[in-house]
């Protein structure tokens, strides 16, 4: 009924950025909002792996087949490509997906990941200005999004142009130009962007979360950046992070749709062969988090009416063995009417809605529970209440039948949240970015493998108070400090 | 003729039982499906003294039966992995299932079980009503949301049904929503007669008017129809702003009440006409306001409110820093006039058709989407074939066609601006 309503469950550290949140606001991912789990189309279409891999493509090497898709390396320079036919509908995903994000800024250059993937779409060495508008003037669904740990550019369009969009994507990957007259009106869009969510007291709690949290890694600070660097970033900063990012040998390209593998390897071929690999190696980002020895506490006071509950707590890398089984138990805790923390909190009247984002990431990441409160009701009761229902794990693990419920509300949704071409592509994005994009096809065998010993295993090794994190967003009535 | 059916051909559509349509379509996506649907008896239907009766009878459908218990049906639903929600509306009220094939028959019952049988017990009313007023108090710093409401309030009259209520006006209904009124609600419009069903995906549509006919038989029928609505006018130029604290973007509506529905014959000129304007990333606005003067991240135009009868409006959307308002504003304004007095050109128009035809291809690679077109369309009380036809009739519009009904429709000394934020 209420906007709030509606959103009442979104929750996202520096969400990824786009380069449009169209009319109709397209979410890339198609992300529903309770929670955040990985959710992958299952994949019955046996006989075309095997077919796939016994063909040599020529200036290809076969890397895998996992789950239908298959991997492959272009010879030259090092750009990985993953394929997956579906001739259910003439349409093709065309995804490039860069392995830069904003992890591999440092201060005085936060955002700058996300401002030049704003400037990708201005202008290419061979192609007019603006040719990108061009693919939507055939249909296209175009996009570009940048999150912690990468950057994509991709098109859900009719099979016909699908060669076009991959010169054109061939094209600006070293062929992209930089004029300071398209980053002086793009920096204030991109302002706006990060205006549009500073109005938001959930995006603007989670980036308090997250900057607390983490105080050395680059996952402290929110992809869109801070706002001093977004206005003072320069055309040479820009380019000097292309140039060093922006190679082949950084990049997975993926195809899913109405296209024959064979095809789809040799247009690949044929426009990103000429492309380089990068003249020296891709720098790694190596920080690490030191260990957190106590719990941190922060207050986001701001003018209004909403009032949030947020506690975090570090969780391991998307790679980690523990990660199914903090999928598992945030599902348990929070996702769907007859969760723990659903029960206590919203039919308890005390919160009108809970959810857990633990999205895993390429680095020690957080799974953050958060609670929008009832008018009247005090932060700390509701904080209460959540670490109760923490210490009651962990001391009495959770049942059986929860387990089986969350493994099949995760399976469900697996099911038919990778709807379409774009989904599926879109879900591989992310464990390109996590480090392996096999951890897509292999989680529901995984999910189904999370046992009641590991659930009170993980969560009294990572829901402990030294490793937490927690906010309050606190909506105050003084505004006599506001400057207007 | 349309030479490329791409969906009309594919929906199966039976009446398994009197006052229940049903449409499905077998779709790649495997063992799993998208049931989607909807039934009149929305706030528009609710007595003038309380419309929020039928938000609050949404909000408790998922509160157990007389049969069963809340636990219990959640327990149930979720152990599938399924889901059941609704969604309260003007004149129709939705619900979407999602789950597995195999559990489709358990799912189907449910769902009519929780709209026929309601527990609707005091406690879930006392309950729902708290959550409500959060979310009503909290809206009152949602930017987007202000200034939209403040549109629809200034171009539409008291009673319309394109009219929003104040917030102070939901708070004070909300709270006299009595169990009595919700029952009594429910007694008179839910039930069969205009009772629509979608289903997408893994399905079969003999096994689904089994299902249908097996759990919704038996259901009353209730009267309904939706009223004819008097039309709004225009006013003269006009602005409204609502201040709101500690915000750093400000967003702007702007809008003029068209006076036709979506079957008018004007009605997709119209639409295309106004796509051209804020349709996509190509579109005018987003060209000029946001990439060449770098004003907006987000800019856009479209139709509303025009189903069901309405007299739909026009409506221009658009974010901006606080200094940047009114030359965001400005720049806005500066388009539509453009649009309007000089129109839009051949290449454009021709452009816009192919956008509108490969598009709809592209969106239909979804069982939502899928589900969502034929649901729109059923509502609509189209043929199945429209979904289709649609896209010939977009084929036909002339130049013409097109500006002329930018000028009969859209005045820019008419237009109502509104907008909330930290800005005096």
């Amino acid at each position: 009924m209420t906007k709030t309503q509606k959103r009442a469950e979104e929750n996202r550290h520096a969400y990824p950025t786009k380069i449009l949140n169209g009319p109709s606001g397209p979410d890339p991912y198609g992300r529903r909002s309770s929670g955040a789990r990985f959710h992958f189309p299952i994949y019955d279409i046996y006989f075309v792996t095997m077919k796939a891999t016994k063909q040599k493509h020529p200036g290809f090497s076969f890397v895998r087949s996992s789950g239908g898709i298959h991997e492959y390396t272009l010879n030259k320079n090092g750009l990985s490509v993953l394929v997956k036919e579906d001739h259910s509908v003439p349409v093709v995903t065309f995804m490039v997906t860069y392995r830069v994000g904003s992890r591999n800024e440092v201060v005085g250059n936060t955002g700058s990941t996300h401002i030049l993937e704003h400037m990708m779409f201005k202008v290419s060495k061979n192609y007019p200005r603006d040719h990108a508008r061009t693919f939507l003037e055939k249909g296209a669904r175009q996009n570009a999004t940048t999150w912690l740990d990468r950057t994509n550019y991709f098109h859900t369009l009719p099979v016909e142009y699908l060669e076009d969009n991959i010169g054109y994507e061939a094209d600006r990957m070293r062929g992209a130009l930089f004029l300071k007259k398209d980053l002086d009106t793009e920096m204030v869009v991109v302002r706006n962007e990060y205006e549009r969510g500073e109005n938001d007291p959930h995006q603007a709690l989670d980036k308090e979360i997250w900057a607390t949290a983490f105080q050395a890694h680059p996952y402290h600070h929110s992809t869109i950046g801070w706002k001093s660097d977004i206005e003072n970033s320069t055309v040479e900063s820009l380019k000097k992070f292309y140039d060093t990012f922006y190679w082949p040998n950084n990049v997975t390209v993926t195809i899913i749709g109405d296209v024959e593998t064979g095809k789809a390897l040799s247009l690949v071929k044929k426009y990103f062969e000429k492309v380089s690999r990068s003249p020296n190696p891709i720098p790694p980002m190596l920080m690490k988090e030191p260990k957190q020895e106590g719990p941190r506490r922060l207050v986001v006071s701001r003018p209004g009416e909403t009032n949030i509950v947020g506690i975090g707590h570090k969780i391991p890398p998307a790679l980690h063995e523990d990660t199914h089984s903090m999928q598992v138990l945030g599902t348990i805790l929070a996702s769907g009417k007859s969760s723990r923390l659903y029960r206590k909190l919203v039919d308890g009247g005390l919160a009108t809605s809970v959810s857990v984002f633990g999205l895993p990431f390429h680095d020690e990441g957080l799974s953050v529970t958060y609670a929008r409160l009832v008018r009247g009701v005090k932060h700390e009761q509701v904080e209460k209440v959540i670490l109760s229902e923490y210490k009651q794990i962990k001391k009495s693990g959770v049942t059986k039948s929860e387990i089986k419920k969350a493994q099949a509300k995760i399976m469900c949704e697996f099911s038919f949240l990778g709807d379409g071409s774009y989904a599926v592509a879109g879900s591989l994005n992310e464990t390109i970015a996590m480090g392996d994009w096999t951890f897509y096809t292999e989680f529901l065998g995984k999910i189904a493998k999370v046992g009641a010993g590991d659930i009170k295993r993980v969560a009294n090794q990572y829901l402990v108070e030294h490793n937490s994190t927690t906010g309050y967003f606190v909506a105050s009535k003084d505004v006599s400090h506001i400057k207007v | 003729m349309n030479k490329n059916r791409l969906i009309s051909s594919r929906i199966e559509e039976s009446t398994p039982t009197e006052g229940v349509n049903l449409f499905s379509m077998k779709t790649g996506l495997s063992d799993a499906f998208t049931l989607r649907g909807s039934f009149l008896g929305g706030t528009f239907f609710a007595d003038k003294e309380n419309v929020c009766v039928p938000v609050v009878i949404n909000a408790l459908l998922d509160h157990g039966t007389r049969k069963k218990s809340k636990k219990v049906i959640r327990d149930q639903i979720e152990k599938r992995g399924a889901n059941i929600s609704f969604s309260p509306g003007i004149f129709r009220n939705s619900f979407v299932v999602t789950g597995l094939s195999k559990d489709i028959s358990f799912l189907v019952g449910l769902l009519a079980e929780e709209l026929s049988d309601p527990a609707f017990l005091v406690d879930d009313l006392a309950l729902v009503k708290k959550q409500i007023l959060t979310d009503l108090e909290n809206e009152r710093e949602d930017t987007e949301s202000q200034a939209r409401r403040l549109l629809s309030r200034e171009i539409y009259p008291e009673g319309h049904p394109n009219r929003s209520h104040s917030l102070d006006e939901l708070v004070e209904l909300i709270k006299k929503v009595t169990l009595s009124q919700i029952k009594a609600f429910h007694k008179e419009h839910y039930g069969l007669g205009d009772f629509i069903i979608v289903a997408t995906g893994d399905v079969n549509h003999k096994e689904l008017e089994w299902m249908v006919k097996k759990s919704f038989s038996g259901w009353r029928t209730v009267k309904s129809g939706i009223p004819k609505i008097k039309p709004s006018t225009p006013k003269k130029y006009f602005e409204k702003s609502l201040f709101i604290a500690g915000k750093q973007n400000v967003d702007m509506f702007v809008g003029i009440p068209t006076g036709i529905d979506d079957k008018h014959k004007d009605y997709n000129a119209l639409n295309l006409a106004t796509f051209i304007l804020g349709g996509n990333f190509s579109s005018r606005l987003m060209t000029h306001v946001r990439s060449e003067k770098g004003l907006t991240y987000h800019i856009y135009a479209t139709l509303n409110g025009a189903t069901d009868g309405r007299d739909g409006y026009f409506l221009i959307g658009g974010s901006f820093a606080p200094e940047l308002f009114k030359q965001g504003k400005e720049a806005t304004l500066l388009e539509v006039k453009k649009w309007v007095n000089v129109g839009i050109n051949e290449a454009e128009l021709n452009s816009k058709k192919q956008t509108v035809r490969n598009s709809f291809k592209v969106k239909m690679e979804t069982t939502t989407a899928l589900s969502s077109t034929i649901l729109a369309n059923a509502e609509d009380g189209r043929p199945t074939r429209y979904i289709d036809e649609y896209l010939d009739e977009i084929d036909r519009l002339t130049l013409k066609e097109v500006n002329s009904a930018i000028k009969k429709y859209i005045h820019p000394d008419k237009l109502v601006i509104t907008s909330a934020g930290s800005i005096k």
